[in-house]
């Protein structure tokens, strides 16, 4: 297929079905098709993904085309240059088709919480993608786009992935470069892809891995070729008790869908190794104090002054801030916003920020520890399948402990994978997830290849 | 920790934030951050005496690139989304007298 007829088609499902699942917030027809044409015109069709389409979370700068975060705060911002990771898709040979929805600033699980509006499932209209990436699951799930980038702070590349029936990865942290990525809890968040499937994750994901001068935090560890697998003999598989047999909450469905998952692994060859994670019941308190403190530093570049919304008349400089960012921020964003300046204010720091952060190193340690006896963990992406528009919105409590099971590695820094593992009594997706040693997504994504290929063996695996 | 969350709290707080809050969200606002509060208390149980705060993943350190001079946004590029600009700055109200 050319990637002109590839473009026409993925524009074609967009005309047709996005003004109901709202996948995206911008689409570059027009780009799209004049890069697939020069594309087209190229004798040389090496680069690893030459003609393909891609759909990028609406936090990443792409230039030429808006950036908003979801934020209404940021309607009409045009970034003034390519993120990194966007200049390595184009390098690759990608087409961008467009910018996807998300929750404001990336804080939500449901893309409910964008300030243009929600984005649904295409799986089931009734039901939410998952969040924050949700957007960029929605436009994969749809045949909108061959592969998504998404970004994950607490589990939001992971679980819209497993709520779309995709594959999606956060890598290590460091491992991606975070420059032109629009920050939310600068120690947490990480790009990765979504793709229907892990070698197509995999694919994306070698050409925006590595170093970059632009981002301090990315690192130079080597980035290991996948080595893909037709059995598992010798690898060590643990599961934690708290992420299964002693999971609060944890849907009856998707527990059945992890057990059969091991059964799959367990017939080709691998070892089910119990473990313990006995801090997971801590991850989320840990994670929302972290990562609401990080915010609250970062969304302070919002004020009305440099790009964003401004307040009408401000007679203060005080009042442009505060009027702009009132006016401008959901209420989300103001609440995690209060919340972390709250847990970094003199009285209360040690309490909670500092206190947070000694919980984060034990939290990191369980996994150190459980890295003694498996070579990969595996258990549930989300305690439940994907919830009803609206069913959760309305607590935000409710939808924080939805983030129980992917907040713990993003807290460590390890890599996860989301993998579809089947679905439950409604025919909703369910996705397992493998935490793997930090730069080892090699193993996590070879073993997610055979977990995926278990439950659907028609699965292509160019 | 338990803590009472107030509406002076929540005052001092949006101060800090440099969020508007009229005195009728200020109830609402102390219930919703009570609330998180209360759910973030399981640390408590928590025993972390000894234990370093890890703040971030990275304890090796970070990577600054080489120190060498390197092209940055022009002037044009910066303002080009000041929602208000005059002279080649940024434009605020005024600050002096």
């Amino acid at each position: 297929m050319t990637a002109t007829a590839h473009v026409e088609a993925c524009l074609s499902r967009i005309a047709a079905r996005d003004g109901e699942i709202a996948a995206f917030l911008h689409v570059d027809a027009e780009g799209a098709r004049a890069r697939a044409s020069a594309l087209d015109a190229q004798p040389d069709r090496s680069a690893p993904l030459h003609g393909l389409t891609i759909a990028v979370k609406d936090n990443i700068a792409v230039a030429g085309q808006p950036l908003t975060a979801g934020s209404r705060m940021l309607a009409g911002y045009m970034p003034p240059r390519d993120a990194t990771v966007v200049a390595r898709l184009l390098a690759a040979g990608a087409v961008l088709v467009g910018k996807t929805n998300m929750d404001e600033f990336g804080m939500g699980s449901s893309t409910e919480l964008s300030g243009f509006g929600p984005t649904r499932n295409p799986l089931d209209v009734t039901r939410v993608p998952g969040g924050s990436s949700g957007g960029s699951a929605a436009a994969v799930a749809a045949d909108m786009a061959w592969a998504a980038l998404g970004t994950d702070t607490g589990g939001s590349i992971r679980q819209p992935a497993a709520f779309c029936g995709l594959a999606g990865l956060k890598p290590t942290y460091g491992r991606v470069s975070r420059s032109g990525v629009v920050a939310y809890a600068s120690s947490l968040d990480q790009v990765g892809p979504l793709a229907r499937t892990v070698r197509h994750v995999a694919r994306v994901y070698a050409v925006i891995a590595g170093r970059d001068p632009l981002d301090a935090t990315s690192t130079d560890e080597p980035v290991s070729a996948v080595t893909w697998r037709a059995d598992l003999a010798g690898l060590r598989i643990g599961v934690a008790r708290e992420h299964l047999a002693a999971a609060e909450g944890l849907d009856a469905d998707v527990k059945q869908r992890m057990e059969a998952a091991l059964d799959a692994l367990r017939t080709r060859g691998a070892v089910i190794v119990p473990v313990s994670l006995p801090h997971t019941r801590h991850a989320i308190a840990a994670y929302y104090l972290v990562a609401t403190a990080e915010a609250s530093a970062n969304l302070s570049r919002y004020d009305g002054l440099r790009y964003g919304q401004r307040a009408p008349n401000p007679q203060t400089l005080d009042a442009l801030y505060t009027h702009s960012r009132a006016d401008a921020l959901g209420k989300e964003v103001q609440r995690r916003i209060l919340l972390g300046t709250f847990a970094l204010s003199a009285g209360f720091q040690d309490a909670f920020y500092q206190k947070a952060c000694r919980v984060r190193r034990k939290i990191a340690d369980d996994f150190t520890q459980a890295w003694q006896s498996c070579d990969l963990l595996l258990g549930p992406t989300s305690p439940v399948p994907p919830w009803r528009l609206g069913e959760k919105v309305a607590d935000p409590l409710a939808m924080y402990l939805m983030d129980a099971f992917t907040v713990g590695p993003s807290l460590a820094g390890l890599p996860a994978l989301a993998v579809p593992v089947g679905v439950d009594s409604q025919r909703l997706p369910i996705g397992a997830q493998l935490i793997g040693r930090a730069f080892d997504e090699a193993t996590i994504l070879a073993v997610g290849d055979v977990l995926q290929r278990a439950f659907d063996p028609t699965l292509e695996v160019a | 920790m338990a803590v009472h969350v107030d509406a002076n709290i929540v005052r001092q707080v949006a101060k800090l934030a440099k969020l508007s809050l009229t005195d009728a969200e200020l109830p609402d606002v102390a219930r919703d951050l009570e609330r998180v509060l209360a759910l973030v208390a399981v640390l408590d149980e928590v025993d972390v005496a000894g234990v370093a705060p890890l703040v971030h993943p990275h304890e090796q350190g970070l990577q600054p690139r080489a120190d060498v001079p390197h092209v940055g946004l022009t002037q044009a590029q910066a303002l080009a989304n000041a929602p208000a600009q005059d002279g080649g700055c940024f434009l605020t109200p005024r600050v002096i007298g």
